[in-house]
């Protein structure tokens, strides 16, 4: 996660996992690599479901970054659950 | 996240204890079923009497030369690297709270580093990968 466009920091991640009760791997980029991972894999709000033995994105969805509609997590989640359903 | 591979599992515990059930016919039939079954106690002392012979067909050097089976992934897979779907997606390096089991908040795990490479776990199955921006 990025932080107004800047690196986020540990302070900001505790601050969202704590405001919504998160059970879920939350990360940020470590000190020194500025956005790294918004320069990479792009701009929020965006989700990806990836193949974990080839970590090709099987599919990709973007949000909106005006919060418009439903988010790209509400869109994919049915996705991943279907591929789940299926096995490997 | 709950996958259904967990499923097999349950159903084999399931069938498992129906067969230890007590039998509820109330027909003269089942009764006698019943007391012609061996108590539960003979059946513990043949199955006892049973493992006694069995650590002697197994040799202490095939216990000691087992290979378990891999438990993590394989190599980060090569480039080229992008984030389109069919693209393989860059193995990136991060720190904040793994939480594998998701039983509690995220915030009372460790603080540490990790890598997506490190979240393959065994290199079965699917991530959801989802970037978020805190205003």
């Amino acid at each position: 996660m990025t932080n107004g466009g800047q690196r986020a920091t540990r302070s900001a991640l505790d601050a969202w996992v704590n405001r919504f009760d998160l059970r879920i791997t939350a990360l940020i980029d470590p000190a020194g690599v500025g956005t790294r991972t918004l320069n990479t894999y792009g701009v929020r709000e965006s989700a990806f479901i990836v193949d974990l033995s080839t970590m090709r994105v099987v599919r990709r969805i973007n949000g909106s970054v005006a919060g418009i509609g439903p988010s790209a997590i509400q869109q994919i989640v049915p996705t991943i659950l279907e591929l789940l359903r299926r096995g490997p | 996240m709950h996958s259904p591979r967990w499923l097999g599992p349950l159903a084999l515990c399931a069938a498992l204890l129906g067969c230890g059930s007590t039998p509820t016919s109330s027909t003269p039939a089942g009764d006698a079923a019943a007391v012609d079954a061996p108590t539960v106690d003979a059946l513990a002392v043949d199955v006892a009497t049973a493992d006694v012979a069995a650590p002697e067909d197994v040799p202490a050097d095939d216990v000691a030369a087992a290979v378990d089976a891999a438990m993590t992934a394989g190599p980060y897979p090569e480039g080229p690297y992008g984030s389109r779907e069919g693209t393989v997606l860059a193995n990136l390096e991060w720190e904040g709270y793994v939480n594998e089991l998701g039983q509690e908040r995220s915030t009372a795990l460790t603080f540490g580093p990790t890598s997506l490479q490190d979240l393959r776990g065994d290199g079965r199955g699917y991530a959801l990968v989802h970037l978020a921006e805190f205003l």
